[in-house]
């Protein structure tokens, strides 16, 4: 079986000059290539080829059921979990098909993490939360699993608030502070690639906008990739976007050039607010 | 998705539902209407020694439809003062504490099991010897030391009196007998078995000056206790140095499972446990049946107990494992049926 | 179809209502039907309590001994009542049996939530269930004649009564029970728990020991605590299998007394009525009576809990929110500034690596192999319980099929084992049944009408409604006792037909109630909004609209109720009879019964051993056809349904 921890040294010889953003093309981006995916048949994603570019941020918007979410969900392999979902084309990475029935999932979720719409801390204690992902990994050392607990929840800007109770349970915890709790609890595992499937649509604006400087943080280090409804926050924070609708991705491009001047009517339907 | 409105009751469940509880009704009506009277109804129930001999009777019996059940003799007798039965079982006497328990004289009752006046509940019990209960005492097939045993070892080996624990301990088998730990597989407490077994055995049994006390209640843990004659007829069947008791019924069912000890009273007047025997025979029992008063002819019991007492009756209690009457006594069954009027 | 029926009669929307008082005749009956839960608590109370007064009015009766004594000699010339020897009967029997059958059925409920793809576990989960529906009885025999002769191969030590034996049985008994109630707690654990698990790369065995298990403790725990009581108010099995003589020890191949088997024990062995051996029963069914409803009490809030959606255990309670609140908002004060300026220090360093990539591969793979043989644990689980039903009923059906001849269905009994026939037994149950439904059902239906439809949620209603649900947990020998004490013995019905089926309906009517309650709530609220909304009372709407909808559910769970109620032992051993040559034609008659014909014959020498099989057959034969019955209406009754 396929497992990435051989890519990473491959990938960390790389020299890739550090913060510029590349408009080359490099291995660590996503490619998406001639991908469908079907629910029992019925298509859901038709014909999606694209290039996801390492350390930026990429949006997908579109209306509700064009197949965003799904797109999303299949880049790590998530979608296997739903009986009945399948799928063909190809989506490389790191120089390997990930949609290769030899590649293992569990490998390639460990890379590629994820963040759902709705915060879903497990019901146990916060340090837990963390330490959870670390310890399927071997890390049994209390001293350093409590080293690692307290870096992430710093890199997720969430130490200061929780320091004092990292016994206490999660689900005490607010909606803003429990997704990025478990934003946090992804990083726990050093992915490569963050998914969020619409990750701010049950916070209010200020936890919101919590996130959105987080994932502005995010983006020097990890390439992410987020499915949102709101047009505004795919302006502000997203790199490149694509537009979705009806399982094609109708546009892909710059932000600034999908907002100001899309290239295809529905793109610019959708983003005037005239659809339907 | 159910419809806002949809107002399209289906009542033919309502219907069958309905139909099925009313049919049960006029079933269960019926029941109460259907007692057609034709043949009279006797409930007997009592001591489960009686029981296989009462379940015969009632199986060929045809002019009363009798039910049978179980309990034990106390149970039996108790249910009749209640006049919860009309034919009370007993493997044992009726005594003045059966009366106590409903309140009564216990005065009121002889030393022989009879009463000499009703008992508050009105009923005035009354003593019929039915058949006779033979005690095996039971050893594996494979004993070849102790086919034979008198009272005086039987009370080594089962009295908390000094007990032998290893088969060559107990006095007389000496050489013979292997040094082996002896187990006793038999009836609880709770049995009328253990109760007759150990009256026999133990002198002034259930007085204060009692000799000894059953090896049961010695708590050396030798004694193993059961409600269950398979319990106990495999045990001692699986186990070469076992020894216990049960009723002859059971044995002889079991013969090519165990072998029956020969008892004897004195030193050595070894007798075999057989239904023939049983008046050589030191451990044999009668079983009684109590009524309420002599049932007058005519009455259900009084024919019932005619065929149990009569020719007929008799000659089922070998088949099931009891001694009939004539081998005990030939007047007995003559003189009892002659009080029924026959 | 049926729609205008009402309309017609009420033309003008003036009209005085014309069933007024009808109405209110109707409901006023629905409330005291629903009062019967009270007078049944009564009833077990006063049975209890008053057979435990007469027992410690015994002279030789202590309070302290009967409490902490170490010797239960009840008949001896020297009687002693110490219970601790039942008490560690019924200890040993509860805890073997949960020892087995709690990981077994947690594995088996993973699977099924888990792994089992849908088909399959559709198919699976009735079988596993099938093993609640066979009777207890036919467990005990199981364990005496088939699991007792293992057992003793084994271990050549084992007595022919042990503990062992009825524990192994047992555990498959309640099976079901933890099965049933972890699945679903398992299945309620929410999906995006498992998809945050998997997004982090842990093996679906990770997910389901690491997040589902932990998630569904609670409905675990609850389904063991559920398990447990059964155990302990489970009479047959004991009675059969580990034994009667009662001796305060920890040996499992050794006989014991669980407390069921002694109240058992007042009924078939020899013990003298009106003697504190006798009343013994009542203080030992009290004890056993507060014990269980304990448990269930317990198991039944966290179900409780779980049904309603709150399934995490470790959600902090309210109060500890808002002290959490409380705490942050202090906390805040010094943190807002700071927080600020937090996010924008700020800085990512993806240079600090905790995770040694070595050894990731090779422990990757051990996990995987881990994943597949955690998987295949749990299926075996389940494959365990099936391999034993099947071997159950094989075992059976090859014991007793042969005996199985018109003669022995219905031909008249003679006593010898050539002329055995269980015509009056099986005359006996369907009596029995069909009393029993008459008495149960009327009264059962009524009550949850009346809770469902008419009643408000008031403290009396409430009250009624948990009174009910203690009902349900109590054990089949204590109702037992209740009918001997209160039927049998204060309505002067005697060991009858009667006194025997209003047993039973006591111990069906919280069954029935509950599923009636269940057919009543399936039926779309919009129905009743419609029908008040044109102006029908609440007992028109009832009736018109509710009822019929809700009917075919009803006699489904009134039949699985009653093929229980068939094949139920313990309530009438004080009861039924052991012989009778013909069918009771009164409900006045004493009567034989089936499974009370089932345990006779195997407390008798081997001949009778095959016939009680044969009789075990046709028990089930009867079982399996009214359950086939059940699932034929609700199938017939779904597919004609359009809502």
């Amino acid at each position: 079986m396929f497992s990435f921890s051989r890519l990473r040294s491959k990938r960390d010889g790389q020299t890739d000059p550090k913060g510029t953003i590349s408009t080359s093309e490099s291995e660590n981006d996503i490619l998406i290539e001639d991908l469908n995916i079907y629910y029992s048949g019925k298509k859901a994603v038709d014909d999606v080829s694209m290039r996801i570019k390492e350390k930026s941020v990429t949006a997908f918007i579109g209306p509700s059921g064009c197949g965003k979410s799904t797109l999303l969900r299949n880049i790590n392999r998530m979608n296997e979990e739903i009986v009945g979902c399948t799928f063909d084309g190809r989506i490389l990475w790191m120089g390997q098909n990930i949609l290769d029935r030899k590649v293992d999932p569990v490998s390639l979720r460990r890379r590629i993490g994820m963040v759902f719409q709705k915060p879903n801390p497990f019901p146990k204690s916060i340090f837990d939360n963390i330490a959870y992902g670390p310890k399927l990994l071997g890390i049994r050392n209390k001293k350093e699993l409590a080293g690692i607990v307290e870096r992430i929840l710093k890199d997720a800007a969430l130490w200061e608030e929780v320091k004092d109770r990292l016994k206490d349970p999660a689900m005490g915890l607010s909606g803003g502070q429990q997704q990025r709790l478990c934003i946090a609890r992804a990083l726990a595992v050093e992915p490569d690639v963050i998914l969020m499937d619409e990750p701010c649509s049950a916070l209010d604006p200020i936890a919101t906008a919590k996130i959105e400087d987080l994932i502005n943080e995010l983006k020097k280090e990890y390439t992410v990739v987020i499915v949102t409804h709101n047009m505004q926050q795919a302006a502000r924070i997203s790199d490149n976007t694509g537009f979705m609708y009806l399982g094609k991705m109708i546009e892909f491009g710059r932000t600034q050039q999908i907002f100001e001047r899309p290239k295809e009517e529905l793109t610019e339907k959708y983003i005037r607010g005239r659809f339907g | 998705m159910p419809p806002v409105i949809a107002l399209k009751p289906n009542r033919n469940w309502l219907i069958a539902g309905s139909g099925v509880l009313v049919i049960a009704m006029v079933v269960a009506a019926g029941c109460i209407g259907g007692d057609d009277g034709d043949t009279p109804k006797l409930v007997q129930t009592g001591s489960s020694t009686v029981l296989p001999l009462a379940i015969a009777w009632a199986a060929e019996y045809d002019d009363a439809e009798i039910t049978v059940s179980g309990g034990g003799s106390s149970h039996g007798i108790n249910a009749l003062l209640n006049k919860e039965t009309d034919l009370g079982d007993a493997s044992r006497l009726m005594k003045g504490s059966d009366y106590e328990k409903v309140g009564g004289d216990t005065g009121l009752v002889t030393s022989d099991g009879q009463a000499t006046g009703p008992a508050p509940t009105g009923v005035t019990p009354y003593k019929w010897v039915v058949a006779y209960d033979v005690l095996a005492t039971i050893v594996n097939k494979d004993n070849d030391w102790a086919e034979k045993l008198n009272y005086t070892q039987l009370y080594k080996i089962f009295t908390d009196d000094d007990p032998a624990k290893y088969w060559d301990e107990v006095p007389g088998l000496g050489s013979t007998a292997p040094h082996e730990k002896i187990e006793i597989y038999a009836p609880d407490e709770a049995s009328g078995t253990y109760d007759y077994f150990f009256e026999e055995i133990i002198p002034k049994w259930g007085k204060d000056d009692m000799h000894a006390d059953t090896r049961l209640n010695s708590g050396d843990g030798v004694y193993h206790p059961s409600a269950d004659d398979n319990v106990i007829l495999n045990a001692i069947r699986d186990n070469k140095y076992a020894i216990g008791y049960f009723g002859f019924a059971y044995y002889k069912d079991n013969t090519d499972k165990v072998q029956a000890v020969k008892i004897a009273d004195e030193d050595d007047n070894y007798e075999e446990p057989s239904l023939s025997n049983v008046k050589n025979y030191p451990m044999a029992r009668p079983l009684y049946i109590y009524t309420d008063g002599i049932p007058e002819e005519g009455d259900a019991r009084n024919e019932y107990l005619r065929y149990v007492l009569g020719p007929e009756g008799q000659a089922l209690v070998p088949e099931v494992g009891y001694v009939d009457l004539d081998l005990v006594d030939p007047t007995l069954a003559s003189g009892q049926l002659s009080k029924l009027g026959a | 179809m049926n729609t205008g029926g009402y309309l017609r009669g009420r033309r003008s929307p003036l009209t005085k209502r014309v069933s007024g008082l009808s109405e209110r005749a109707v409901i006023t009956f629905l409330f005291l039907a629903s009062s019967a839960a009270v007078f049944i608590t009564i009833a077990i109370i006063y049975t209890l309590v008053e057979g435990t007064f007469n027992f410690f009015s015994f002279e030789e009766v202590k309070l302290f001994n009967f409490l902490f004594g170490t010797g239960w000699v009840p008949s001896g010339r020297d009687p002693e009542f110490g219970m601790l020897p039942l008490i560690s009967g019924t200890l040993m029997v509860a805890g073997g049996t949960i020892v087995i059958a709690g990981p077994i059925g947690i594995g088996a409920a993973l699977f099924l939530s888990e792994y089992a793809p849908f088909k399959l576990r559709t198919f699976l989960k009735p079988v596993v269930e099938l093993l609640a529906g066979i009777p207890s009885i036919v467990y005990g025999f199981f364990a005496l004649f088939t699991i007792g002769p293992l057992i003793r191969d084994i271990f050549p030590e084992a007595t022919y009564f042990n503990v062992l034996q009825g524990v192994i049985v047992m555990s498959f008994m309640v099976l079901p029970i933890i099965v049933s109630i972890s699945d679903d707690a398992m299945k309620a654990v929410p999906r995006y728990l498992r998809e945050a698990s998997l997004a982090l790369g842990a093996t679906k065995w990770e997910t389901s020991f690491k997040v589902v298990i932990p998630a569904a403790s609670s409905g675990i725990a609850a389904s063991i605590l559920l398990g447990i009581a059964r155990a302990i108010g489970e009479t047959m099995v004991v009675t059969l299998a580990v034994g009667s003589v009662a001796g305060f020890h920890f040996n499992f191949l050794k006989e014991a007394q669980p407390m069921t088997s002694y109240i058992a024990q007042t009924a078939t062995g020899d013990i003298p009525p009106g003697t504190p051996a006798a009343e013994a029963a009542f203080a030992v069914a009290l004890v056993l009576f507060l014990l269980t409803f304990l448990i269930n009490r317990i198991a039944g809030r966290i179900v409780f809990r779980i049904k309603k959606g709150s399934m995490a255990k470790r959600e902090p309670s309210f109060l500890k929110k808002k002290a959490l609140e409380i705490k942050d908002s202090i906390l805040k004060k010094d943190t807002m500034i700071e927080e600020e300026t937090v996010s924008r220090v700020i800085r990512i360093d993806r240079s600090k690596r905790s995770i040694p990539e070595k050894g990731q591969d090779r422990r990757l793979r051990i996990r995987h192999i881990k994943g597949t043989l955690g998987a295949s644990l749990s299926a075996l689980c389940l494959v365990i319980a099936v391999i034993f039903l099947i071997y159950l009923l094989y075992d059976v059906f090859k014991g007793g099929y042969g005996v199985i001849s018109w003669d022995f269905l219905t031909g008249e009994p003679g006593w010898r084992v050539s002329e055995l026939s269980i015509m009056p037994a099986i005359m006996g149950s369907i009596y029995l049944m069909l009393l029993t439904l008459v008495f149960a059902v009327p009264v059962s239906v009524a009550t949850a009408i009346y809770f469902n439809e008419i009643a408000r949620d008031t403290f009396y209603t409430r009250f009624i409604k948990r009174m009910i649900q203690n009902l349900a947990g109590v054990p089949s020998i204590v109702i037992g006792l209740v009918g001997l004490t209160i039927f049998v013995r204060l309505f002067d019905l005697g060991t009858s037909l009667l006194a025997g089926s209003l047993t039973l309906a006591l111990m069906m009517m919280p069954i029935i109630v509950v599923s009636s309650e269940e057919a009543l709530k399936a039926v779309p609220q919009s129905f009743r909004e419609a029908a008040r909304g044109m102006g029908a009372t609440r007992w028109q709407t009832v009736k018109d609209h509710v009822l019929p909808n809700a009917v075919p559910g009803m006699i489904t769970g009134t039949i699985l109720a009653l093929s229980r109620a068939i094949g139920e032992t313990a309530p009438i051993l004080f009861i039924g009879a052991i012989f009778a040559k013909t069918a009771p034609n009164g409900v006045m008659d004493s009567f034989v019964a089936l499974p009370l014909t089932i345990f006779y014959w195997s407390r008798q020498v081997e001949e009778y051993k095959p016939f009680a099989e044969g009789t075990i057959l046709v028990l089930l034969a009867i079982l399996l056809t009214m359950n086939a019955f059940a699932i034929i209406i609700r199938y017939r009754s779904q597919k004609r349904r359009d809502w």
